[in-house]
């Protein structure tokens, strides 16, 4: 199965959303990293066939998605950034109403089944409006696998959810097959670190960077520093410069600087992680890389 | 079949119902406030008048009424003479109390006697009639034009039928299941244009109910015995006003997917409700300005602010109610399938 993105481009009025996003899926989990307004949710949507591209096309195994229509909405799921119900609807009716929109027949078995997954099963008979957020996102997921989707799309699935409910979801994402293409876009590189086979970083509507995890990060490789000094040192340090992290272990405090050359003589180089490719690239803006 | 009874229960959900109810209860509630009524005779004359003559319209009557009317004309008449004949003591005190007691009674009921003759007038050229008290009758016909409990009830029903799905961002996921598309927006158009019907038809015939309950009798006799209401033959009042409460309601459909398409291409709540206020309501204040004519087949609203007339072409207006309801939810489904 060969998802593939045409050049496509969203523009807006004054503003480019995308800019000849050109690429290929296949199956897999694949994350796509980028800040707010980077392009991920207008990719998402276009995808998803609520926004049309202004230019370019998608095609599933060389069929346009949006030819494909029906069949192509037959097969995928979405949820998306800020999925809103109804709030008097209960939990099981909003699965069973979803299950009619996709043409499910007789969906009783999968909603309690995928309820059950999503670990909803007590609270389902409670309504919508009286869900917490991480129950919302829960059930949002439970509706968008309704018809086995061969690809979903998962648009900032843990924004505003508390640490426990991120840990939960990603347990959840991690147990869904992975007979299908996913692709969860998001901007909290822990989300996807463990899980996505595949990162795509995204600035400006545009890939910077793509690959493996071990890629992305071997493209910064030699670029990455970690000095032990004093909290009010790294303080000093954070703000004026926005390339640094600040790590205390136990009593010591250390500071992780991405730069090409060294911030400090005893600086050490270490190991670069999926987060500071994401701040490498955000900040200075990588050449763009393809593994493929 | 079941997209369509989710649509019914989305559209109805509690708070929206809540509306619905104070709907109705308001209207009925209105109904019972006092009224005075827009006439220019004596109503208190016309309805002991009325029912000393009432039943069918005969030459005795019209004679009784006429005879009448010579009575009050000549004691008015003489009100002169007999002012000049008690200055000068030919009549006493109280021959002229007497007299002064019925020129005030004359001149109380001229007016009326004077409506009484019209009417005759009336039942003559159309060639039957039958009295009774009806005031009450061509004052609730005259105040039941523009109707905006119906409005503000519709516009607060039908706007966030679609704006809620953008505010809550349902779209994104409805948008991209099989049925979400063309069936939803469809099943959305079909219940807000039959919910709009029952509750436009509701509320006029709540009105109806209440109004007969207070001051509405003989409703089973013709509307043609209102003078100017003959083009209407073998229909009775209570028939009037349910072909006009039908053609009301058909009128509030259109204004609904209006409504529906204007909610649709803005995509907000607070704008949908201003823009469809413009062109719902205000329209039936510019018909007025054009003093009706062909304006009032260019905007839905001025059907809404007049009783049923003869002069309305009903064909053209089918035609039109049709043609525009298609355009509408043509225009409801192709904007629903695009989110931007």
């Amino acid at each position: 199965m060969k998802l593939k993105f045409n050049n496509i481009s969203k523009k807006y009025k004054t503003k480019t959303a995308l800019d000849n996003f050109d690429f290929t899926l296949s199956v897999g989990v694949h994350a796509l990293l980028g800040p707010n307004g980077s392009g991920k949710s207008t990719l998402m949507n276009i995808l998803a066939g609520i926004l049309k591209p202004t230019e370019g096309n998608i095609t599933l195994n060389n069929e346009d998605t949006i030819e494909l229509g029906d069949s192509f909405r037959d097969i995928l799921g979405y949820l998306p950034q800020y999925p809103g119900f109804y709030p008097s609807f209960t939990g099981y009716n909003l699965m069973k109403y979803f299950a009619a929109l996709k043409g499910i027949d007789n969906p009783k078995g999968k909603i309690n089944e995928l309820l059950e997954f999503v670990n909803l099963s007590s609270d389902s008979n409670r309504k919508y409006g009286e869900y917490s957020g991480g129950m919302k996102r829960r059930l949002g997921i439970a509706i968008s696998l309704l018809n086995d989707p061969k690809i979903l799309i998962l648009d900032e699935p843990t924004a505003g959810l508390d640490p426990k409910e991120r840990m939960r979801f990603r347990n959840i994402l991690g147990q869904i097959g992975r007979n299908k293409i996913i692709i969860v876009a998001t901007h909290i590189v822990s989300d996807v670190e463990t899980i996505a086979d595949n990162i795509i970083l995204l600035k400006e509507g545009k890939i910077i960077l793509s690959g493996s995890i071990p890629y992305v990060e071997n493209h910064i490789k030699g670029k990455v520093w970690n000095k032990k000094t004093e909290m009010s040192e790294a303080e000093q340090y954070i703000l004026q410069n926005s390339n640094a992290n600040i790590i205390k272990q136990g009593d010591s405090v250390y500071l992780r600087i991405i730069g090409d050359e060294p911030p400090f003589e005893d600086a050490l180089l270490v190991d670069p992680t999926l987060e500071d490719v994401y701040m490498y690239c955000n900040d200075k803006g990588a050449d763009v890389g393809d593994e493929n | 079949m079941k997209i369509l009874l989710y649509e019914v229960r989305k559209l109805f959900l509690s708070k929206r119902s809540f509306i619905i109810i104070c709907a109705f209860i308001l209207q009925i509630a209105i109904m019972f406030i006092p009224h005075k009524y827009d006439i220019e005779y004596s109503d208190e004359v016309y309805k002991k008048y009325t029912e000393q003559i009432k039943g069918e319209y005969t030459e005795q009557k019209r004679d009784f009424i006429l005879d009448r009317y010579d009575e009050i004309s000549e004691i008015i008449n003489s009100y002169d003479g007999i002012v000049s004949a008690y200055k000068r003591d030919e009549i006493s005190l109280e021959e002229f109390d007497n007299y002064n007691f019925t020129y005030h009674i004359a001149l109380a009921e001229e007016s009326t006697v004077e409506h009484l003759i019209e009417k005759c007038n009336y039942f003559d050229e159309l060639g039957r009639g039958v009295f009774f008290y009806d005031t009450s009758w061509t004052d609730f016909f005259s105040t039941s034009g523009y109707n905006y409990i119906v409005a503000l009830t519709i516009i607060l029903l039908t706007v966030p039928a679609f704006t809620n799905e953008y505010h809550s961002n349902a779209i994104a996921m409805l948008l991209t299941t099989r049925n979400g598309r063309r069936k939803v927006c469809i099943s959305k158009i079909i219940i807000v244009a039959i919910a709009t019907f029952a509750i436009a038809f509701t509320i006029y015939m709540l009105k109806f109910a209440t109004f007969m309950y207070i001051r509405g009798d003989n409703a089973n006799l013709g509307v043609e015995n209102l003078i100017g209401y003959n083009y209407l033959p073998n229909i009775s009042l209570k028939q009037y006003y349910l072909i006009d409460t039908v053609i009301k309601s058909a009128s509030w459909v259109v204004a609904s997917l209006f409504i529906c398409a204007i909610s649709v291409l803005a995509k907000n709540t607070v704008f949908s409700l201003f823009i469809s206020f413009i062109f719902v309501v205000f329209p039936y204040y510019i018909a007025h300005l054009f003093n009706g004519g062909w304006f009032k087949y260019v905007f839905t609203a001025n059907q809404l602010g007049e009783m049923y007339a003869h002069d309305l072409k009903l064909t053209l207006l089918i035609i039109l109610y049709i043609t525009k309801s298609t355009a509408y939810s043509i225009f409801c489904v192709r904007g629903w399938e695009h989110k931007d």
